[in-house]
């Protein structure tokens, strides 16, 4: 059998990581490694650069946490295309999500954050449903768990999820809610 | 004040440093909530009073709780030293008080959504088609499998239990124990045992039996397993010193009920 050439890789490089054939999206990276070769990641920096042009790119993140390596959880980056930029929230609708459905996911990231990546289910299902209500924000937690943005571990804790890890800026979130104003209508209720 | 520390005090010092611990774990409250220093002298307080294997217990648990305080108390300051924020409840006040848009638009500051796409190609229908081609009539197919319909569940009786393996007749160490006295009784009769002479006695589910209870008495140290030109078997007296010793795994096939 003959190598691929170059431009082969890079076209089977984009339907990899572009095409969903699993439950999550993109590529481990061995299996990268052994569909494009020694110099795959040449390959990917390539695809980094096309995809640029349409405000995308090649990212890759580590799956597992370094503290579940330490306990024999098997580690390993995965790479996916996702928006290079963000989006404005005329758009936001592209998402499948509602704007308050966005509202809780920021406040529920920003609470898990803001305590070390941990917080108890209830904790936060109380906290969400001060403003959205019981039914809803169990019904949102379990959304949110189903799309991976957060997780549930055994003892009834939520943790970040493999998505949030992909798509979210944490830095940037945490700024962006730190800098955030109080409104009028919870000042309105603070008064 | 010279009050002498008690069994009683100490257990139940521990034991609130154990609760704290767990619940600066569940982030019920702030790591450095807890004093390290003076939970550490608590511990070398108690330290010498301890003699029972279960208060010795609770102060290992309570020097793990500590050490994971002390990780979460690490994590904090690397948090907090970091860009993304200051102190955690004053985020979290912050974030109660932040209105629907302004999260939303924190969130979508911060998003950037992976590029998924779900497609049929040309290929796929092709394998898709040449699959449906050679898939046969559902009927053709479940024909001749075993099925469960018709059969009503029924009990099970002691000799059916027995029969299937679920339940044994003695237990696994009084049938060893049955074994090595064999073994005992033929050594000291005409000494080396062959380990095949031995083992495939009764059928093979018998043989399985008792080659499965040799390889344990030969791993306990029971028999001492020889491999030459034939494999011979020695009951030992008790189980043998470590010195000059090497422990190795020897498998032995009983596939084809054949010996080697």
């Amino acid at each position: 059998l003959t190598e691929p050439t170059y431009p082969e890789k890079l076209k089977r490089a984009a339907r990899l990581l572009l095409f969903k054939r699993g439950r999550k999206p993109g590529m481990k990276e061995w299996e990268l490694k052994a569909a494009l070769g020694k110099r795959y990641l040449d390959v990917l920096k390539d695809l980094n650069e096309l995809l640029k042009e349409l405000d995308l790119e090649v990212y890759g993140f580590e799956e597992v946490e370094e503290s579940s390596k330490l306990e024999g959880v098997e580690g390993g980056r995965r790479f996916l295309v996702r928006l290079k930029g963000t989006m404005p929230i005329k758009e936001a609708k592209l998402l499948g999500w509602r704007i308050d459905n966005l509202a809780a996911l920021a406040f529920t990231l920003g609470m898990l954050v803001s305590r070390q990546g941990k917080a108890e289910r209830v904790e936060v299902e109380r906290a969400l449903g001060e403003k959205l209500g019981r039914w809803r924000s169990m019904t949102l937690v379990d959304s949110m768990i189903r799309n991976g943005y957060i997780a549930e571990e055994e003892d009834g804790m939520l943790c970040l999820g493999w998505r949030t890890k992909a798509e979210v800026d944490l830095k940037a979130l945490m700024t962006s809610l730190i800098l955030t104003a109080p409104t009028q209508d919870s000042g309105e209720q603070t008064r | 004040l010279d009050s002498k520390p008690s069994l009683v005090e100490g257990r139940k010092a521990l034991k609130e440093i154990v609760e704290t611990c767990e619940a600066i774990e569940r982030r019920r409250f702030n790591p450095f909530f807890l004093d390290l220093d003076l939970a550490v002298k608590t511990l070398r307080t108690y330290y010498p009073l301890w003699e029972k294997r279960e208060d010795l217990m609770l102060d290992a648990e309570t020097v793990k709780k500590l050490s994971r305080v002390l990780t979460l108390q690490n994590v904090q300051l690397l948090f907090q030293s970091s860009r993304m924020c200051g102190d955690p409840a004053v985020i979290q006040e912050k974030i109660m008080r932040a209105g629907v848009k302004d999260l939303a638009q924190a969130m979508l500051n911060s998003l950037h959504p992976v590029v998924e796409l779900e497609q049929l190609t040309i290929q796929s229908l092709k394998k898709g088609l040449e699959y449906w081609g050679s898939l046969k009539p559902f009927i053709e197919r479940i024909r001749g499998r075993k099925t469960a319909s018709g059969l009503s569940p029924v009990r099970a009786e002691l000799s059916n239990l027995l029969e299937s393996g679920v339940l044994q007749v003695e237990e696994f160490t009084s049938y060893l124990e049955g074994v090595l006295k064999e073994l005992h009784g033929e050594f000291g009769l005409k000494g080396a045992v062959d380990y095949w002479d031995f083992v495939k006695r009764g059928g093979f589910s018998s043989t399985v039996d008792r080659a499965y209870a040799v390889s344990f008495l030969v791993s306990y140290g029971m028999v001492k397993m020889e491999v030459n030109n034939r494999i011979t078997l020695r009951p030992r007296e008790g189980p043998p010193g470590k010195e000059g010793t090497v422990r190795l795994s020897f498998p032995i096939s009983l596939a084809g009920g054949e010996e080697p």
